[in-house]
């Protein structure tokens, strides 16, 4: 995945030419002040926003995203959350990534009763039961406690070996990965 | 459970005092012709349930009512669907909705006189003043369906249809439960009113006109009371099938 002089303007300039070539596997962590354009970045690799200017080319990569809120469907439990994401439903891959994360018991709730902890959680497993080439989280680990946050960074790091994990952070504790600071 | 019975107590109470003063008002007029005293309604209306031409006036007239409602339901969803996708659509189909809100209900029902059987008014009629209320509320759920969720079905690729089902369904679902139960009392009255103006054959309309003809206040009287009652029904059961809740959120909007 390539992304070519990339630039991105509200009223001010946010993204001022960004150009990377990514491997198809690696962890990436993309650091920066506020307003630097880190989430614009995310979604202009998602094809949620076109940039102004430049390219960014890819080879058919499936990408998989956390978003920075949940957006989980609210009328639906956690665990159809997770099984919406893929056109075929595996249960099993669902529960045994839902126990992993801790949501095991809250498989059948609703996203309004859980925490926004275990909604951040659910979003994550979502994107994992997904699955893909290309993962984009956006400050996956912000409101999670010590243990679920060292899981989610393990899990980071472990799937950066198969795949292209971009990861949006201020989280001094995941490291490990190539840096890249927007200004 | 104890809020809910003191409740049900407090609107119990409040019927009686009405009830109570309708009453009093009936002993101090002391002419049924006027004023009919609440018994002697409910005597009469306990007449009329006994005998099968009630049930066979009713059923027709709910069933007419009731079909007209289903349609200006399902047309208000169709049409509010299409407006949110096509702009043009939009801009053509809304001043029309606005008239038909804006039309007194006597206006329609006499200008309707003179294009239809008198059969078919009554369902008609309650199919106008549904239709663009459903109409408006499906819209505006569409317009106001959340933003971030669409995002989402579009990087998991879900596709329209699954996203229109899945995602923008729900969503939407509240608004148009929400107009169709405010539209069931409306259609209902709208649609005994275009029965007592266009005396389709075998109507709770042709009854109450020949309790006004005939000067009979106390079969007027005990006819609206079975509307009533009918509508307070309808309500009820309208609200029951439409109001659930899901994942915390109430789909009465």
């Amino acid at each position: 995945m390539k992304l070519k002089n990339v630039k991105k303007a509200y009223n001010v300039p946010v993204i001022k030419g960004f150009s990377y070539d990514f491997p198809t596997k690696g962890l990436f962590l993309i650091r920066g002040k506020s307003g630097a354009g880190k989430t614009t970045l995310l979604r202009i690799i998602a094809g949620l926003e076109k940039p102004d200017s430049g390219k960014v080319c890819l080879n058919g990569e499936v990408i998989s995203v956390v978003f920075q809120e949940d957006r989980l469907l609210p009328f639906l439990t956690l665990k159809e959350n997770v099984l919406i994401a893929k056109k075929h439903r595996d249960e099993g891959k669902a529960m045994a990534l839902l126990e992993k994360f801790g949501l095991k018991d809250a498989a059948k709730q609703y996203p309004a009763e859980l925490s926004g902890g275990m909604r951040l959680r659910g979003a994550i497993v979502r994107s994992l039961y997904y699955g893909g080439d290309v993962y984009l989280w956006d400050e996956p680990t912000k409101e999670l406690d010590p243990e679920n946050r060292a899981l989610v960074i393990e899990t980071i790091k472990e799937l950066s070996k198969s795949a292209l994990v971009i990861t949006v952070t201020h989280d001094a504790e995941l490291t490990g990965g190539i840096e890249i600071e927007l200004e | 459970m104890k809020r809910i019975a003191l409740k049900g107590a407090a609107t119990v109470a409040a019927l009686l005092f009405w009830v109570l003063l309708w009453h009093l008002v009936a002993e101090k007029v002391d002419l049924s012709l006027v004023l009919p005293a609440p018994l002697e309604v409910l005597e009469r209306l306990g007449d009329l349930i006994r005998t099968a031409e009630f049930y066979e006036i009713m059923g027709t007239s709910l069933l007419r009512v009731t079909s007209g409602y289903l349609a200006g339901v399902f047309s208000g969803v169709l049409l509010g669907f299409l407006a949110f996708r096509i702009p043009l659509f939009k801009a053509l189909v809304s001043p029309m909705m606005g008239v038909i809100r804006a039309t007194p209900v006597a206006s329609f029902i006499l200008v309707v006189l003179l294009w239809i059987h008198r059969d078919g008014i009554p369902g008609f009629i309650s199919f106008l003043m549904v239709l663009p209320i459903v109409w408006q509320n499906t819209l505006l759920g569409f317009e106001r369906r959340d933003g971030r969720l669409s995002e989402m079905a579009k990087v998991f690729r879900f596709g329209k249809l699954k996203t229109l089902i899945r995602v923008d369904l729900p969503q939407v679902l509240p608004f148009v439960f929400s107009s169709a139960k405010a539209g069931m009392g409306l259609a209902w009255k709208a649609g005994v009113a275009a029965e007592v103006l266009a005396l389709p054959k075998v109507s709770i309309g042709q009854m109450i006109y020949n309790s006004k003809m005939y000067l009979e206040t106390v079969d007027l009287y005990a006819w609206t009371l079975a509307i009533i009652l009918i509508s307070v029904a309808l309500e009820k059961l309208v609200f029951f099938l439409f109001s659930r809740k899901r994942g915390g959120i109430s789909v009465e909007a």
